[in-house]
């Protein structure tokens, strides 16, 4: 019976049997939605905090106040950004995502008291009116822009890059591209839509600079700038973000999500986002900049340990998209036999891209969308939100901190060696503080101090 | 890695309005938000007799006072100023020139020579035109060409030796000017480092200027030099290379970089913006964007 | 009250480029006519976000962005201008009577932008709107993307020429270095013709002899087909 065993290979694994069978049938590269799904990332999960004992001090949960604000381009416009908590719902278009979802992560935002942002497609009025906060972005497509928008607008993102897939501009196939959609982004009914990857009218940092100017006078000089940048060559492409004039910069790590984009670059381009704050921080403490220039991180940020990680890493705000949508319903156990007709189950849904969002969120066909009830969606939004304040606070005060942004790195642990050395953040136990007692004695030692270096 | 500002013209004849180095500061000066790192400029002389321009980056202080004393063991003086980061000279009776300029290199790893020509100079410092214009006193400069660049470093480091305009040490007399940035820098580098072609910098515009010189070695003119290179440097550019008899412009197959021209019966004139033009010259001048893919050449 | 003049005259050597749009838009919102912009001198973001009517002449050269995401305005530039003049136009008129850089026009929305010279790169590039005349040629990328709208090109066309666009339509009459991807030549209609002559004419310009028209052929509006070569260039 030697031959009745089944052996997998990893190298020809089921997966990769079936993406290849796939492409044979398709003849083109593989579309979906979400992220990457590869296991092996580093990621926030490989540090923990180290709070108070002896050394300091906890602050007191209930009593003792822990400070959450943030204010963008406070100094530098006339209008900052403030955020009641250091988190902004991520860029999501209409079209990529219904009004209906729109109007409940706008809502939510305003009793949280931070912004959400209109992504690539225009600015939906339901979402303008729902948010009171809104980010506006400016993208290479350049889908539904207009002057009057741009001054409705609380602050104003240049697009370069996104993290599912930085070095190309976005992609919405027919199925969503309904008369609305068409209409605000100007577009035929039910095409195949692909965006540019690079701007229309500006090539580079040098041309950048103008190109802020020119947003500033749209805006009447009243409301932030931000350039985002898909994590890629994260440290140099700060530093020239910030040197063109940039109030904040979005870096958006590997991680993050999408509607719709080739499988085989969300998972072969771009950096983890633990990586991605750590060079972005490190760029602008560099030119002295750290301080007035707001550095927001996005990229699979999950719950508050994530975020306040991202913040004592350098990050002064945590751009939140994908977890957003899970607070909606997304990949929630409903409608089960709708997400078996798409060939997926709750939980590992990634179908955005076909339109037939099961829980009515990444759709834009009525009977779906029904499915989403913008005023109940937009509870569920807000205490997910709340949540991951609390959490926050959590970190911060055991940490003896009473603002949130006062963490750092110090107030971390590494427990893998690839975090030490992405983050610099010490291991877990004597790890680079101090040499062992008997370090002397042991000439093995010697090599951990090398590996660490 | 350069995102960056390009100015500069040619005068045709004798009629000059205004002094060349006089145009080409102005010129630079409105481009400094395009560059705000560093500038530099390459100006052209006339031809006399065994004298040679030696142009020299160095970081360590004293290290300029070692280039001065190393060029008067090899050379006549005819002039020599320390500039604190760069030495200026001008020398005669150099017996052996790849001697010399080895000899400069060997001096500390801080010391590199950035141009040496007969008839071209380039002349560079960090900061924007004003920094250039008080080292160098650009604006008494009257000759033919005078063409310049403020760079903004987009991955190499911020210092003078890897500011533009750059040269070939296997070269003289040919220098260039480039906005953009070459991807495939790294496999060129190596093919001509292969060739025996020495790098000073890890600046990717480097590789234009020995991408020229290896092509003009080999036979080739200018011309068919600068059109091979639209298909063999990869990535973005406009670039300009100057030599004693030619000045050529290119730019690439994609029209990623802007560059813009004016030519008169008696002057050509290029900028990144024309912005730069304009006030160079004081006045508006009718201005033309060239295509991409296309290599232009004016003969000295 | 003081009475609103109708015509004003602002020189660039005395107020900064911040001031410069505010007295615009303001003098706009105010019913002022006509603004004369004295010594231009190629300067960016000359006449930026102006969303009320006001004719908007410049005495000279302009450089990048200039009646950039504008609505309702007329201008005339008296000299050339850089790059992406008329950028993200909602409605108006802009002519240029000299040459354009590149990126001119670039997501135009509505009105009509002239360029009475050459234009650049990417000239036209995600038009969504209006109608693009170009007394001269224009360079590689053309039309790129191209949404709505129409292009009316006198001269020759670089490479590229109306790539992966969705839709709209290009006129050229000289010679096209090469088609984009989805973009093929079509008959052009008598009326069509017509119609482009008088455009012309309404701007003092003569039209030649005759155009080729270009439109998309739809060959990149479904992924799903299979057309290896075209989704290796494009995708």
């Amino acid at each position: 019976m030697e031959n009745s065993t089944i052996r997998k290979s990893k190298v020809w694994s089921p997966e990769k049997i079936d993406e290849i069978q796939e492409k044979a049938e398709l003849g083109r590269y593989r579309i979906r939605g979400q992220a990457t799904k590869r296991q092996d990332l580093p990621s926030f999960d490989d540090l923990v905090f180290t709070p108070a004992g002896l050394s300091r001090v906890a602050l007191e949960g209930y009593r003792e106040k822990c400070d959450t604000q943030v204010v963008i381009g406070a100094g530098r416009v006339k209008r900052p950004l403030v955020l009641e908590t250091p988190i902004m719902v991520a860029g999501m278009s209409f079209g990529a995502i219904n009004s209906n979802a729109k109007k409940a992560l706008g809502i939510a935002a305003t009793r949280c008291g931070i912004s959400t942002c209109t992504g690539d497609g225009g600015m939906h009025p339901v979402e303008r009116e729902a948010s009171e906060k809104l980010v506006y972005q400016l993208l290479p497509s350049r889908y539904g822009l207009n002057p009057y928008d741009l001054k409705r607008a609380d602050a104003v993102e240049i697009v370069v890059s996104q993290g599912a897939k930085p070095g190309t501009g976005g992609t919405l196939l027919g199925q969503k591209v309904s008369e609305e959609v068409a209409n605000m982004r100007d577009l035929p009914l039910g095409v195949d839509q692909r965006s540019p990857c690079r701007h229309p009218d500006w090539m580079g940092p040098d041309d950048l600079g103008v190109k802020i100017d020119q947003v500033r006078i749209a805006t009447n000089y009243e409301v932030p700038v931000f350039i985002k940048i898909g994590a890629g060559r994260v440290y140099d492409d700060t530093k020239l973000a910030a040197k063109a004039g940039a109030d904040a910069i979005v870096i958006d790590g590997m991680e993050g999500g999408t509607a719709a984009s080739p499988e085989i670059q969300l998972d072969h381009t771009g950096i983890p986002t633990i990586a991605a704050v750590v060079e972005a921080a490190e760029a602008l403490h560099e030119i002295g900049m750290k301080d007035e220039i707001k550095l927001i991180i996005g990229g699979g940020i999950s719950n508050g340990a994530d975020a306040a990680k991202a913040i004592a890493l350098g990050a002064d705000v945590v751009y939140i998209g994908t977890a957003m949508l899970v607070a909606l319903n997304c990949n929630k156990s409903l409608y089960v036999e709708d997400y078996e007709a798409l060939g997926t189950v709750p939980s590992a849904c990634h179908h955005c891209h076909t339109g037939k969002c099961p829980v009515g969120i990444a759709t834009q066909d009525p009977a779906l969308m029904a499915r989403l009830n913008p005023e109940e969606a937009a509870d569920r939004v807000e205490n997910y939100i709340n949540s991951i304040t609390m959490e926050m606070q959590i970190f911060a005060r055991s940490c003896g901190k009473s603002k949130v942004t006062d963490l750092d790195p110090t107030d971390l642990r590494s427990l893998t060696m690839s975090a030490t050395m992405i983050t610099g953040v010490p291991i877990v136990g004597m790890g680079t503080t101090r040499k062992p007692y008997w370090a002397n004695y042991d000439h093995s030692t010697e090599m951990t101090e090398m590996a660490l270096r | 890695m350069n995102m960056c500002g390009i100015g500069g013209l040619i005068y045709k004849n004798s009629v000059h309005e205004k002094k060349t180095g006089e145009i080409v500061i102005k010129m630079l000066e409105s481009l400094c938000r395009r560059g705000p790192d560093s500038t530099g400029v390459a100006l052209l002389h006339p031809k006399t007799a065994d004298s040679l321009y030696m142009d020299v980056n160095y970081e360590k202080e004293g290290n300029g006072a070692k280039v001065i004393n190393l060029l008067t063991e090899f050379a006549t003086i005819v002039s020599t100023t320390d500039h604190g980061s760069y030495v200026r000279a001008l020398i005669k009776d150099v017996s052996d020139e790849e001697l010399l300029i080895n000899a400069v290199n060997n001096i500390d790893h801080d010391v590199s020579v950035s141009s040496y020509g007969e008839q071209l100079e380039v002349l560079k410092f960090l900061g924007g035109a004003e920094n250039l214009e008080r080292q160098f006193r650009i604006s008494d400069y009257d000759g033919k060409v005078a063409i310049g660049h403020t760079r903004m470093a987009t991955e190499s480091k911020v210092d003078i030796s890897h500011s533009q305009p750059l040269s070939c040490h296997q070269g003289k007399d040919l220098t260039i000017i480039h906005n953009g940035h070459i991807t495939n820098y790294i496999k060129l580098r190596s093919k001509f480092e292969k060739k025996g072609y020495h790098f000073i910098t890890g600046n990717d515009s480097e590789v234009i200027a020995v991408y020229l010189v290896d092509k003009l070695k080999s036979g080739y003119d200018l011309k068919e030099a600068m059109e091979l290179s639209l298909n063999e440097l990869d990535g973005s550019f406009s670039y300009i290379a100057i030599t004693p008899e030619n000045v050529g412009l290119a730019k690439e197959p994609f029209g990623m970089k802007p560059m813009v021209i004016a030519e008169t019966d008696d002057f050509v004139a290029f900028a990144s913006e024309s912005m730069a033009i304009t006030n160079g010259f004081g006045k508006n001048l009718s201005v033309f964007e060239p295509d991409s893919e296309e290599v232009m050449i004016w003969k000295l | 009250m003081e009475a609103v003049k109708a015509h004003m005259t602002i020189d660039c050597n005395e107020v900064s480029q911040k001031d410069l749009n505010k007295i615009i838009a303001d003098s706009a919102k105010q019913g002022i006519k006509e603004v004369l912009i004295k010594n231009p001198q190629a300067k960016h973001n000359l006449g930026v976000g102006i969303t009320d009517p006001i004719h908007i002449v410049y005495e000279g050269d302009v450089g990048y962005y200039a009646c950039s995401l504008s609505d309702h305005i007329s201008a005339v530039v008296h000299g050339t201008a850089g790059w992406a003049i008329g950028e993200n136009l909602m409605n108006g008129e802009i002519v240029v009577e000299g040459n354009a850089a590149s990126s001119t026009a670039a997501s135009m929305r509505g009105g009509t932008v002239v360029v009475k010279g050459s234009s650049g790169a990417r000239t036209g590039i995600g038009l969504k709107g209006g109608t693009l005349i170009v007394g001269g040629n224009v360079g590689y990328m053309t039309g790129f993307m191209m949404q709505k709208g129409r292009m009316i090109i006198c001269g020759n066309a670089g490479k590229a020429l109306g790539d992966s666009m969705y839709a709209g339509t290009i006129y050229v009459a000289g010679d096209i270095a090469e088609l984009g991807n989805g973009a093929e030549i079509v008959e052009l209609p008598a009326e069509e013709y017509e119609e482009i002559r008088s455009t012309m004419e309404g701007y003092g310009m003569k039209a030649p002899a005759s155009f080729k028209k270009i439109v998309c052929n739809g060959m990149l509006h479904n992924f799903n087909k299979k057309e290896f070569g075209v989704w290796k260039t494009v995708l």
